[in-house]
């Protein structure tokens, strides 16, 4: 399965040119990519073309088969997020954040919450699966973030700036465990496909392949 | 890989799903909106039914005072008895009797003058009496008190030795029927007992109680119905009129500003509950992001904010109707009032939640906020 962009043009209202211009991009499933580029290339923005969090002005993303054939699959069912900012319930525990994901996609809550205690277990956070997670440190939240994306059983996982706020240490360790549960996601047993964007050249460095987007276009 | 979209009644389930968990899981949050409302609701509740207990009130006070009568009486003459009972036929009149006073002596009180009212059918009507037998009088509550007299007690009445007696006083023995607060009909009934009298012959008087709306008309028609034609010769009476306590409760009742206090208070319920769901908008995006569909979203917010309303409208309504038990008010009065109260609060902070509910969220914006 592919996740495959094609020509997409974004222009937000105000800006002279626009943030993205005729960009391509494919991920396979399994497959690890790395958006990179200076502030104001258009990486956040591709990722939530990708994302189906925004509709391109011009061409077209879509979910396709090896083959080439449009599954139909809505984008925003074909992947899971992993954002820079604090996107989690604070009063709500770990492993519940982490549940809302499968619950979210159908799965009964017992079994969700199953689930979920694997995908902490994954991202070494088992003994944290009952803290709320207004208590968890940044790291810990990242690794909850991380395991949420996995548990949901979505084909592809997009993540922006994922090690952004985290010292170099937890970034390390948060990167081992992202990767490794997409390359391996053993909690739904198959791999899933990686879009990260990133400033940090370690992370694109351990991705399979890295793209450079400079004033909307992808010109590596 | 979950395919293509849910069912519509499977994301409905999992937003009220959701929804919940969140309620439960702040529960300092979801208990303090679920005070306030109630807080909300009580207020406008006895708020209104303090108004209602005035109203009630004062028309227990004009009605004991004989507000709901009019006496009509001939200048100078009496009129026929028969007339009198004819008056109910009018729209709006409740009850009428044809009374005579007469002044009498009661056997073993030989130094006391009894005031005796002869009325015809209707007269115990007007005091929530029950009907008597031929045999039967209905006493005063002076007079109880006085003498002790209770239902069933024996009573032998004469005529008095001096002054006018037109009134054949039966041989036979009588017996106290009931007792009743006689003073709506003036001071000389405020002691008085009530013999039953037929509807013939000539009357004193003919006292018609009415309803608050048909008083005015019926006044106007009582000339024509109980006099001889001469214009001038039939005068009604008011003993009350309208003044401090109001001709009209019923009206006064439907017209009470405080009737709205309910809709005002889910509306600022609503609004508190709005503000809430503004500050919690990053947790729309949130959601949209782990792949909840519009609609879910809206039902899940929805649950959110309807718990809170629902509970605190149920408790609001249940502390404003025992206040109201509380003042006074007949029970089924309190409940209906304040029940009403948290309905119309309730209803109104719905809404305003479900349209807040509505709003779609800027995802993309709501995300990026670095």
């Amino acid at each position: 399965m592919r996740l495959s962009a094609r020509g997409v043009t974004v222009r937000f209202d105000g800006s002279d040119a626009p943030v993205l211009d005729g960009a391509d991009l494919e991920v396979r499933t399994g497959e690890t990519v790395a958006i990179v580029g200076p502030s104001g290339s258009g990486k956040s923005t591709l990722l939530s073309v990708l994302g189906g969090l925004l509709a391109p002005d011009a061409g077209t993303v879509a979910v396709l088969t090896d083959d080439g054939a449009d599954t139909g699959v809505p984008l925003a069912a074909a992947s899971s997020w992993i954002l820079q900012t604090t996107n989690v319930l604070p009063e709500r525990t770990a492993v519940e954040n982490v549940a809302i994901s499968a619950a979210l996609a159908g799965v009964a809550w017992c079994d969700a919450l199953d689930r979920a205690h694997a995908a902490l277990a994954l991202v070494g956070l088992a003994d944290r699966a009952g803290s709320r997670a207004r208590v968890l440190s940044g790291g810990e939240v990242q690794r909850v973030v991380t395991a949420r994306a996995l548990v949901a059983d979505r084909a592809f996982v997009l993540a922006d700036e994922p090690t952004g706020q985290l010292d170099s240490a937890t970034t390390a360790s948060v990167l081992d465990s992202l990767l490794g549960a997409v390359r391996a996601h053993p909690v739904t047993g198959r791999g899933a496909g990686l879009v990260v964007v990133t400033h940090d050249p370690e992370v694109a460095r351990r991705c399979d392949r890295a793209v450079r987007l400079d004033s909307g276009r992808v010109v590596a | 890989m979950r395919a293509r979209g849910a069912r519509p009644a499977a994301v409905l389930r999992r937003g009220v799903a959701e929804g919940w968990r969140n309620v439960v899981a702040a529960p300092f949050l979801h208990g303090a909106l679920t005070v306030v409302v109630t807080l909300l609701v009580t207020s406008a509740g006895v708020a209104d039914l303090a108004v209602v207990h005035r109203i009630v009130a004062d028309e227990r006070a004009y009605l004991a005072a004989g507000g709901d009568l009019l006496r009509a009486s001939v200048r100078d003459g009496s009129l026929a008895a028969d007339a009198c009972a004819a008056v109910t036929a009018l729209d709006g009149v409740l009850a009428s009797s044809a009374v005579s006073v007469r002044q009498v002596r009661v056997v073993g009180r030989p130094e006391h003058t009894q005031t005796v009212l002869l009325a015809t059918p209707g007269l115990e009507r007007m005091v929530g009496a029950p009907t008597l037998g031929p045999d039967e009088v209905l006493v005063s509550q002076v007079v109880a008190d006085r003498w002790g007299w209770r239902a069933g007690t024996p009573v032998r009445l004469v005529p008095h030795s001096t002054g006018p007696t037109v009134w054949d006083v039966p041989e036979r023995g009588l017996a106290v029927g009931g007792v009743a607060d006689l003073s709506r009909f003036g001071d000389a009934a405020s002691s008085a007992v009530v013999v039953p009298s037929a509807p013939s012959g000539a009357a004193d008087e003919c006292v018609v109680q009415t309803s608050a709306a048909a008083r005015d008309d019926v006044a106007a028609a009582l000339p024509a119905l109980l006099g001889d034609g001469t214009a001038g010769a039939v005068e009604v009476q008011r003993p009350l009129d309208g003044g401090a306590f109001g001709p009209d409760a019923a009206l006064e009742f439907a017209r009470r500003p405080t009737r709205l206090a309910g809709l005002a208070a889910g509306a600022v319920a609503g609004v508190l509950l709005a503000v809430v769901a503004w500050t919690r908008r990053q947790r729309s995006a949130l959601y949209a992001t782990l792949g909840m569909p519009w609609s879910g979203g809206v039902v899940l917010r929805a649950t959110e904010g309807v718990v809170p309303v629902v509970a605190g409208g149920a408790w609001g309504g249940l502390c404003a109707g025992a206040t109201g038990a509380g003042l006074g008010l007949p029970v089924g009065v309190a409940v209906v009032t304040a029940a009403l109260h948290a309905l119309a609060a309730a209803g109104g902070a719905v809404a305003v939640v479900v349209l807040v509910a509505l709003w779609r969220p800027p995802t993309l914006q709501a995300l990026k906020d670095r």
